[in-house]
């Protein structure tokens, strides 16, 4: 599925409740529209291709068994990142018993803009792309919810289940962790 | 608000999911902080970069839908059953359900009653059915309860405690490989059958392709041009691997079936080999990449790119033969033979045309023989000359014999 069709968060919602009626259009269009972007953001979160297409394939299915339970309180877009991300983290669980601790990154927030704004103005794609890979599942998943995908601090905090708070923590060391993979790439020049 | 409390927000300023009321403390603070508004500059990049990274990333594989909605078909197939199994419960009458009720708590109390009386027995045992047959293979290999069993049983484990720290030791073993180490089998399918009409079967198996998510590959149909001769044709299918035993069913009941096999490779371990090869080849292009980066002789930098050329080809084809291996999981082949049922020439034609086809025999002979009797004539006419004389000589002849006085 190359294309995706633009849609909006009430047509979703209109397609979630034909799914809850066993329409198979909806669902093909929901799929369209959301396969991609489910698939990159669990890649993110698995590292592997062929885990992320499966549990891209077991998200659709989830929402095709579970469609009549949507209540229209969320984005269907939260709904839907929710159930990828409580699917790849049960299989990190399965998979690594040890998640990646959340504070193996430490010290105070360094406001002067990091070697990462030098790669970027450089538009070094493969660098930075190599340095997202280097984070953590949970702070991969919250730069990508926010920056790929535009979910505000409420609704990443619903997709990934922790507190505003943590949200906000977890972008920090985001940054951070972002900014120290990029210097172990290499990126040591000087930062005026 | 303080810096800090500003700072926090950058991100979701720059993706423009802020209330307004965060948007124009922001906004304020970045007029003011010098910090604040290069932060928002390297967040702003950061997004932007994100974006790129992702549009020229590639996506899943494009055989991912079918297999979606293959799968939802299937669960649906058996919701419709259970659906159907519960019906006979709600067709019931009240007082039949009551009876099925009484019944089955009977049943518990009498099965109760059974296993109390072999508890209290004088040996305390009970006589256990014998167990069901073994198949070989799941003799060979243990499953990991079985294998975590015997390993307590080596381990001398006498009580529960030490079974279960046997257990708990052995137990990551299997947990690590669960959902995605099923095996990777290709399978194919050969069929032959006899049918009472080829063209309308090569129709109704495209029906059937489609209806399973998959599709006709190839079609070789040779219609007889000659009667007697049997209407033959020959197609090869592509099915999603979990729809292939049901393709096949439904294809059997096109006709009668003449021969059906199936074959299966296991392709597991070749998948798993590729997928390491890969992975490494990988990591080998990434590391020649970071070496050209570095200044250096222009010899050596041309070896690392040629380094890097070699790579990257051995990447592609092996990327390729992964592709269509997983490919060939995915979709099974059917390869199908049909042939008519009776041949053309065991059907006589019927008596309208048995009597057209001899009134055109007929016209046909009558026309042939006006053609030779004209051409006799005009050959009669044209050969006068050589008849006309002698026979007028001879009726001259004749004539002037009779004429001569007798003596």
């Amino acid at each position: 599925m190359q294309t995706q069709q633009a849609s909006s968060p009430k047509s979703e919602a209109q397609w979630i409740r034909q799914i809850a009626k066993r329409d198979r259009g909806a669902f093909e269009q929901l799929y369209r529209a959301y396969e991609r972007k489910l698939y990159r953001y669990l890649l993110g979160i698995v590292r592997s291709p062929e885990s992320a297409e499966e549990l891209t394939g077991d998200v659709m299915i989830e929402v095709w068994k579970n469609a009549s339970r949507y209540r229209g309180h969320a984005k269907p877009s939260t709904w839907l990142f929710g159930i990828a991300h409580n699917k790849a983290i049960d299989v990190l669980r399965r998979r690594q018993p040890q998640v990646a601790e959340l504070h193996a990154v430490a010290g105070a927030p360094d406001p002067r803009p990091g070697p990462e704004a030098a790669a970027i103005n450089e538009g070094d794609r493969h660098e930075v792309a190599a340095a997202l890979d280097a984070l953590s599942a949970e702070h991969r998943s919250v730069l990508d919810l926010a920056f790929n995908n535009g979910c505000s601090q409420a609704e990443i905090a619903q997709i990934v289940g922790c507190p505003i708070n943590t949200v906000k923590s977890r972008m920090f060391y985001a940054k951070q962790q972002l900014r120290q993979a990029l210097e172990r790439r290499g990126f040591r020049r000087e930062i005026s | 608000m303080n810096h800090l409390k500003i700072a926090e927000l950058l991100p979701w300023y720059v993706n423009g999911t802020l209330a307004p009321a965060q948007r124009e403390a922001v906004e304020k603070e970045i007029e003011t902080c010098e910090l604040c508004a290069s932060d928002l500059e390297t967040l702003k990049a950061l997004q932007k970069t994100m974006l790129d990274v992702e549009a020229h990333a590639p996506g899943p594989s494009q055989f991912l839908v079918n297999r979606t909605l293959a799968n939802i078909e299937e669960i649906e197939r058996k919701r419709e059953t259970q659906k159907a199994g519960s019906q006979w419960w709600r067709g019931l009458s009240a007082g039949a359900k009551a009876a099925v009720l009484v019944a089955s708590l009977a049943l518990i109390l009498i099965a109760g009653g059974t296993l109390v009386r072999f508890t209290n027995s004088p040996n305390g045992q009970m006589a256990l059915p014998p167990p069901p047959p073994v198949a070989m293979n799941a003799l060979k290999v243990p499953a990991a309860a079985d294998r975590t069993s015997a390993s307590a049983a080596e381990a001398g484990a006498t009580n529960i405690a030490d079974v279960y720290s046997v257990q708990t030791k052995a137990a990551p073993v299997s947990t690590n490989k669960a959902p995605f180490q099923r095996p990777q089998i290709i399978r194919t399918g050969n069929m032959s059958l006899l049918v009472p009409d080829v063209e309308k079967t090569i129709a109704r198996l495209q029906e059937i392709a489609q209806a399973q998510f998959g599709d006709v590959l190839a079609l070789d149909d040779t219609t007889p041009s000659q009667p007697g001769e049997r209407h033959i044709a020959t197609l090869k299918l592509s099915v999603p691997q979990d729809r292939f035993a049901q393709t096949m069913d439904a294809i059997a009941k096109l006709g009668g079936v003449q021969t059906r096999s199936v074959a299966a490779e296991d392709v597991t371990n070749q998948i798993v080999d590729s997928q390491a090869r890969l992975k490494n080849l990988r990591h080998t292009e990434e590391d020649l990449l970071r070496i050209m980066d570095r200044q250096g002789k222009v010899a050596d930098l041309l070896d690392v790119q040629n380094q890097i050329s070699s790579t990257r080809d051995e990447i592609e084809q092996l990327d390729a033969q992964l592709k269509s291996m997983q490919h060939r999981v995915a979709y099974s082949a059917l390869s199908i033979s049909l042939e008519d049922e009776i041949p053309a020439a065991l059907v006589g034609p019927g008596a309208g045309t048995q009597l057209g086809d001899s009134w055109q025999t007929a016209l046909r002979d009558s026309k042939e023989l006006a053609l030779r009797i004209g051409a006799g004539v005009l050959r009669i006419v044209a050969f006068a000359p050589y008849w006309a004389v002698p026979i007028a000589l001879a009726w001259w002849l004749v004539a002037w014999l009779r004429r001569r006085p007798a003596y």
